[in-house]
C-alpha cells in the first residue's frame, strides 16, 4: 500500500452463473487501471449476502478486482435444489465449483465470521483456490460452542450493529428464510474449524475487531497460531462484521496484507 | 566584600589577587585596587600635589596598616582561612587552587571560576630602620618573628627587606611574609566544603628562591627581594647601585646585608614545599586530582594564560586583537573578559618585565589594540624602564595603544593612575556579556594543542598516585 | 467524530521520556493501542515492560529519529496497515540548547530546530493524507509557554516553538474544509523531565528549570484531554496564564523585563562542561518521566527567581511608573 486510497470504485457488475448444481448471483468490480494483483473472492457470514460486503469490497476494488458471490439459497441466489439448508461442507463445494465456473483460481479469499469455516473448508479440498487468506472475525470457539454461549454473544453484537447493517440483514433473513437461518447455524455449530487449520498452508491473516463480542481475542490468537502461516491483526475500536462497519479500516489491513503476500510471490512478482 | 583580617597590608599582592579572583567569580569587577570609588576623585587629583609631598603620603598611608612588633605573639593566623572562607562565593566548585601567587593565576582561576587561597601573606610590621642598614632590620625582627610563630606552628617566616623598590616603605615599617606549611586553619575546611570528590586541586608552585640567613627553624631572612635588581646586586652591590643610593642621598654607596647560608623560597613569590605533601594527603583522601601548575618565576604562567584567552575567545566566536597588559597588584579579570582582552601580567614594571612583554609581543599575531595599567610605586629603583621604554611596547598595537589614563612622564609616581584606569576600563568598547566558566575539559582541550612553555611545566596527580605531564 | 480513548489508535513521538513518556503511559491506561515513537530501543523496551502481557499487545515500539522524513512516513504508513486507523498523533519530540547565540556551535543551533520543527512538519504531513482519507483525526503538536513568550539563552528551542505554533495556526486554516480533523497545540511551562538534563549547555553552568514546575504526568493528561476534545490552544501550569496575559498587553516591556530573571531562573550556580546533550545522539540516562526537578533538586535558592514573580512585579512597577509619568 503505498498511499491512501483514491475515492471508492465505480459501480460494480452483476453476474449470474451456473456452477455445477448451483445457480449463483454475484458482484465484480474491475479496479479502474489493471494491476495485476490477485483477485479478491469475498465470502460472506451465516444468513447474509454479499450485500454487507459492498463498503469493503468498494475500497478493496480500487487496485483489483474483487468478487462477492451470494452462496446458494442466501441473498440473490437461487435455492439448492435439493436441501432445505447446505452444511458447511455443501457450501464450501458451491464456493469451488462456482471459481472454477468463473475461471477463477489462486485467489484471495476474504471471508467474514461463519464465512471463515465455509473458506476454510474450500481451501483443505483445493489448495490450488486461494494463494492468500483473510479471516475476518472468524467462528466458532470450541469453548463457546453451545447454542445458550452463542445466542448470548449474537445478542450482544446485535447492539453494536449500525443501522444500515441492521436493515441489510433483515432483508438478508427475509430472503433466506427463518428455517433455512436455523438449519444452517446447526450445520455450522457442528463444523470443526480448527481441525482445518493446521493444513492450511498459505499466507493467512486473521483479523479480530477488538469490540468483537462473538469472537474472543484468545480464540483469534489461537486461529493465527494454528494456521501455519498464520498473523493475527487487530483493529481498535471494530466490531464483528468489521467488512460492513469498519470497512476503510478493514480494507487498509487487508490490501496491505495482500500487497505483500504479492510483492514476495515469484510468480506475480513480474505482472506486479 | 569582607577585608582581610588587620594585621594583614591592604597593599599585600597575595590578599589583593585573592580579591581580583573573588570579584571575579561574583561577576564583579575590582576597581582601584579595591578602594571604593568614592576615594577616586582625591585621589586624581594626587598628582597636583609636588611629588615629594605624595611620597609623603605614600608612607602615610603605608604607616596606618602597620602592626607593633610587641602585639606579634597575639596574631592568629587561622583568621587568614576564616577571611577566605567568607570571600568567595558558597557554592560548589568543579576545581579549587591554590600556593604561590601570581597575576597570570588571577587570571586564570577567573577564566575557569575557580577560587584560589594564598600560602603567602604579608604582614607589616612597625619598625623604624634605616632602608640602608639590612642587618639592623634583621636584628629587630628576631623577637617578634619568635612571637609570631611561637602563636602559629602551621607557618613560617620571611623576614624580608628590601631596600631598592620598598624604599619609601621600609623607612617605617619591615616585611614580615608568612607561608602555610599545610592545610590547617580554615584551608582544608574550605577543600572539603567547596570542592566535591572528582574535583581538581590546582597548586600553584613558583620556582623563585633567593639566598637567606637562617634565623630560627621556620625563620629566615631575606635581603632584597625579586624585582629590577638582581640577587647578586643585593648582596655584592654595582654602579646601578651606586648610582641609585647617590640619587637617594644614602651615606652608603652598597648594601651590607649579613651573610646568607640557607636557599629558600622566595619570600613574596617562592612555593614552600611542604604545603605540597598536605596537599597530596587530601587529594588521596577525597579523591581529588592534583594539578601542579609549576613555574620559575611568577610571570613565566602570563604567556600561557593570555594564550589560552586568545583561543577561548576564538571559541566563542569573539575578535581577540586587544591586549590588556597588567602589573603586580593591579588586574581586573571581570574587565578583561567583558571586554573582550587577552591579558598579559607583569610581575612589577621594571625592565626584566618590559622585555618579557617585547618577546611575548615578538613571538605572537599582532595585536590591534594594547592597553598598559602599570603599577606606581612611587621610587626611582635600579631597573626602572623609561617612559620611551612603554611607548616602544604601546607602538606594537595595529590600531591603539593606551596607558588606561596613566601618565608615562610621571611614571612611577603617577599615583592617580589608580582612580583613572577603571574608568577607563569601562570606556573600552565593544563589551561582552560575561561567559560561564571555562570546564576543566576545555582547559585540557587547549594543553593538548598548545606547545611548550619556556619554564613552564603542568602535570597531574591523579589520586591513586600516577601521573602524567601536560606541559613540558 | 468523537474519539474514543479505549478504541483509538495514537502516535506518539519523543515517548521515551518526559511527557511523551507519561502520555503514552496514560494512553495505554485509558485503553488506547499506542505506536511509541523514540530514538532509545532500550528505553522504549523498558517502558514497554513496565505493563502487563495482555497490556503489552497494545503498544508498539518504533525507534526512529522524527528529522527522518521517510522513517516518520514509514511509521504513519505502517501503523494504519497494522491498525487500519490512525485517530491522533501526538508530536512531541524536542531538544534544547542553551548558550548564547552569538557562541553557540552552530551545527548544534540548526540542529534543534531541524528536530523540534522540521520533525514535527514531518510528523504532520505523514499523518495527515490517512486522516484525510478516515474523515477525522486529532493532531495534538505539544509547543511551549515559550511559544508565545521569549527566554534568552534558548533561542533555537524559542524560535522553533514559536515556529510551531505558526505551522499549527496556519494548518489549521489550509483543512478547515475537513471538519473533523483538528490540530492542537499544547503549551507547558517549564515541566518537571529530563530535557533539562539532556539539552545541549554552551553555558557553563549546570541548568535547571525555572520554579515551579509542573508534572509531565499534567501535561500528558491535557494532552490525551485534547484527543477528544480538542481545543486549539491549552496552556498548561499555573505560572503560564500571568506570563502570557503580559506578554499579551506589554509585549516590548515584559520582553525586556523578563530577561534577566529569566536567565536567572534556568541557571544554577555549579559550573558544568560544556556538552551537545542528546542533540545528535540519543543519550542512555534520563528514561523516566520526571527529571527529578520537584524542589530538593532544584539547586540553590540565589538564583530561583520565579519567572511570573520578577516579571510581574516588574512589569506591574512599570505600568505604574508611565502612569505616574504621564
Amino acid at each position: 500500500m503505498t498511499g491512501p486510497a483514491p475515492a471508492p470504485a465505480a459501480t460494480p457488475r452483476w453476474q449470474l452463473a451456473s456452477a455445477g448444481r448451483w445457480r449463483v448471483a454475484s458482484r465484480v468490480w474491475e479496479p479502474p487501471t489493471a494491476r495485476g494483483g490477485r483477485p479478491v473472492v469475498l465470502v460472506h457470514g451465516l444468513v447474509v449476502s454479499g450485500d454487507y460486503h459492498v463498503p469493503l469490497a468498494e475500497r478493496l476494488a480500487t487496485r483489483r478486482s474483487v468478487h462477492a458471490p451470494d452462496l446458494p439459497g442466501f441473498g440473490r441466489s437461487a435455492d439448492p435444489p435439493l436441501e432445505r439448508a447446505l452444511p458447511t461442507r455443501d457450501l464450501a463445494r458451491a464456493l469451488i465449483d462456482w471459481c472454477d465456473a468463473g475461471g477463477l483460481s489462486d485467489v484471495a479469499l476474504v471471508a467474514n465470521s461463519f464465512g471463515c469455516q465455509i473458506a476454510t473448508e474450500a481451501v483443505l479440498r483445493r489448495p490450488d483456490l486461494a494463494g492468500a487468506l483473510v479471516l475476518l472475525a472468524p467462528t466458532m470457539d470450541p469453548r463457546a460452542r453451545r447454542y445458550g454461549e452463542q445466542l448470548r454473544r449474537w445478542r450482544m453484537e446485535m447492539k453494536t450493529q449500525s443501522g444500515a447493517l441492521q436493515r441489510l440483514m433483515v432483508r438478508d433473513y427475509l430472503r433466506a428464510g427463518i428455517p433455512r437461518a436455523l438449519v444452517t447455524f446447526r450445520h455450522a455449530m457442528h463444523d470443526r474449524i480448527e481441525q482445518r487449520l493446521p493444513h492450511l498452508d498459505l499466507p493467512a491473516l486473521v483479523v479480530r475487531g477488538t469490540n468483537d463480542p462473538i469472537v474472543e481475542d484468545q480464540w483469534a490468537a489461537e486461529v493465527a497460531d494454528l494456521l501455519p502461516r498464520g498473523e493475527l491483526r487487530r483493529l481498535p475500536g471494530a466490531t464483528h462484521a468489521v467488512n460492513h462497519e469498519q470497512p476503510l479500516q478493514t480494507a487498509r489491513v487487508v490490501a496491505a496484507f495482500l500487497d505483500e503476500v504479492d510483492a514476495t510471490d515469484p510468480g506475480r512478482r513480474a505482472a506486479a | 566584600m569582607t577585608s582581610p583580617p588587620p594585621f594583614v597590608a591592604d597593599f599585600d599582592s597575595a590578599t589583593a589577587m585573592a580579591q581580583a579572583t573573588a570579584a571575579a567569580l561574583r561577576g564583579e569587577d575590582w576597581p582601584a585596587l579595591g578602594n571604593p570609588r568614592v576615594l577616586e576623585p582625591p585621589v586624581s587629583l594626587a598628582n597636583l600635589i609636588p611629588r615629594k609631598a605624595r611620597e609623603q603620603l605614600f608612607i602615610v598611608s603605608g604607616a596606618l596598616e602597620t602592626t607593633s612588633p610587641k602585639k606579634m605573639g597575639g596574631i592568629d593566623l587561622d583568621e587568614i582561612g576564616e577571611w577566605l572562607l567568607e570571600l568567595y562565593p558558597d557554592r560548589p566548585y568543579p576545581a579549587v587552587g591554590l600556593g604561590s601567587s601570581s597575576g597570570a593565576a588571577v587570571y586564570l582561576n577567573a577564566a575557569l571560576g575557580t577560587p584560589w587561597l594564598p600560602q603567602t601573606v604579608f604582614l607589616p610590621v612597625r619598625q623604624p630602620v634605616h632602608p640602608d642598614d639590612p642587618t639592623s632590620a634583621m636584628e629587630s625582627g628576631i623577637e617578634a618573628g619568635r612571637a609570631l610563630l611561637d602563636a602559629n606552628p602551621d607557618w613560617q617566616l620571611h623576614h624580608m627587606h628590601d631596600a631598592n623598590q620598598d624604599r619609601l616603605m621600609v623607612r617605617i615599617l619591615t616585611y614580615f611574609r608568612v607561608k602555610r606549611r599545610n592545610l590547617g586553619g580554615g584551608y582544608e575546611q574550605f577543600i572539603a566544603d567547596r570542592l566535591p570528590p572528582g574535583g581538581t586541586l590546582l597548586l600553584y608552585e613558583c620556582r623563585t628562591t633567593w639566598n637567606t640567613t637562617r634565623i630560627g627553624e621556620r625563620h629566615v631572612f631575606q635581603h632584597g627581594a625579586v624585582g629590577g635588581a638582581t640577587e647578586q646586586e643585593f648582596h655584592e652591590g654595582s654602579e646601578r647601585v651606586e648610582d641609585y643610593l647617590e640619587r637617594y642621598d644614602s651615606p652608603k654607596r652598597r648594601w651590607d646585608g649579613p651573610e646568607p647560608d640557607t636557599l629558600s623560597p622566595e619570600a613574596e613569590w617562592g612555593f614552600e614545599e611542604a604545603l605540597r605533601d598536605d596537599v597530596l594527603r587530601v587529594a588521596r583522601e577525597r579523591r581529588y586530582r592534583v594539578r601542579r601548575i609549576v613555574f620559575e618565576g611568577p610571570d613565566d604562567l602570563s604567556p600561557l594564560v593570555a594564550d589560552l584567552y586568545r583561543w577561548w575567545y576564538r571559541r566563542r566566536r569573539i575578535p581577540s586583537n586587544r591586549l590588556m597588559v597588567s602589573s603586580f597588584v593591579i588586574n581586573d579579570p571581570y574587565r578583561a573578559l567583558r571586554t573582550g582582552s587577552v591579558p598579559y601580567w607583569m610581575r612589577f614594571n621594571m625592565l626584566p618585565s618590559v622585555d618579557a612583554l617585547r618577546r611575548f609581543l615578538d613571538e605572537r599575531e599582532p595585536f590591534d589594540d594594547i592597553h598598559l595599567a602599570l603599577f606606581q610605586h612611587g621610587v626611582d629603583a635600579v631597573g626602572i624602564p623609561s617612559p620611551d621604554d612603554w611607548r616602544e611596547v604601546l607602538a606594537r598595537a595595529r590600531r591603539e595603544g593606551s596607558t588606561l589614563g596613566a601618565d608615562l612622564d610621571e611614571f612611577p609616581h603617577d599615583f592617580a593612575h589608580y582612580a583613572r584606569y577603571s574608568r577607563a576600563l569601562e570606556k573600552l568598547a565593544p563589551t561582552y556579556p560575561l561567559p560561564g566558566p571555562l570546564s576543566i575539559e576545555e582547559f585540557d582541550e587547549f594543553l593538548a594543542q598548545a606547545g611548550p612553555y619556556e619554564h613552564v611545566e603542568i602535570e597531574d596527580v591523579e589520586p591513586d598516585g600516577d601521573r602524567r605531564r601536560l606541559v613540558a | 467524530m468523537r474519539i474514543k480513548l479505549s478504541d483509538a489508535v495514537v502516535v506518539v513521538t519523543g515517548a521515551s521520556s518526559g511527557i511523551g513518556r507519561a502520555t503514552v503511559e496514560s494512553l495505554v491506561g485509558a485503553g488506547s493501542t499506542v505506536v511509541a515513537v523514540a530514538r532509545r530501543d532500550a528505553a522504549l523496551q523498558e517502558l514497554a515492560d513496565g505493563f502487563d502481557r495482555d497490556t503489552r499487545e497494545r503498544i508498539h515500539l518504533e525507534v526512529a529519529d522524527v528529522t527522518d522524513a521517510v522513517a516518520v512516513d514509514r511509521i504513519s504508513r505502517e501503523t494504519v496497515e497494522r491498525f487500519g486507523k490512525v485517530d491522533a498523533w501526538v508530536n512531541n519530540a524536542a531538544v534544547n540548547q542553551y548558550g548564547r547565540f552569538e557562541e553557540v556551535p552552530f551545527d548544534e543551533w540548526q540542529r534543534v530546530v531541524e528536530t523540534n520543527l522540521f520533525g514535527y512538519a514531518n510528523g504532520v504531513r505523514a499523518v495527515l493524507p490517512w486522516m484525510r482519507e478516515q474523515g477525522y483525526g486529532t493532531i495534538v503538536n505539544v509547543g511551549s509557554i515559550l511559544s508565545k513568550a521569549p527566554a534568552p539563552l534558548q533561542s533555537a528551542y524559542v524560535a522553533s516553538k514559536y515556529a510551531i505554533r505558526g505551522l499549527t495556526e496556519s494548518l489549521r486554516q489550509e483543512i478547515q474544509d475537513a471538519k473533523d480533523i483538528h490540530l492542537s497545540l499544547i503549551m507547558p511551562g517549564p515541566v518537571d523531565t529530563p530535557l533539562f538534563q539532556h539539552a545541549a549547555n554552551r553555558t557553563g553552568w549546570r541548568i535547571k528549570p525555572p520554579e515551579p514546575t509542573v508534572d509531565a504526568a499534567r501535561v500528558a493528561a491535557a494532552v490525551v484531554k485534547n484527543i477528544v476534545r480538542p481545543r486549539r490552544e491549552v496552556p498548561v501550569s499555573a505560572s503560564t496564564r500571568p506570563l502570557l496575559l503580559f506578554t499579551r498587553l506589554l509585549p516590548g516591556t515584559t520582553e525586556r523585563l523578563a530577561a534577566r530573571p529569566m536567565v536567572a531562573s534556568h541557571l544554577t550556580d555549579e559550573a558544568q562542561a560544556p556538552s551537545a546533550g542528546n542533540l545528535f545522539a540519543p543519550v542512555p540516562h534520563g528514561t523516566g518521566v520526571s527529571g527529578g526537578w520537584k524542589p530538593s533538586r532544584a539547586g540553590r535558592p540565589g538564583r530561583t527567581l520565579a519567572v511570573v514573580g520578577g516579571v510581574g512585579a516588574a512589569a506591574a512597577t512599570a505600568i505604574l511608573a508611565t502612569r505616574r509619568a504621564a
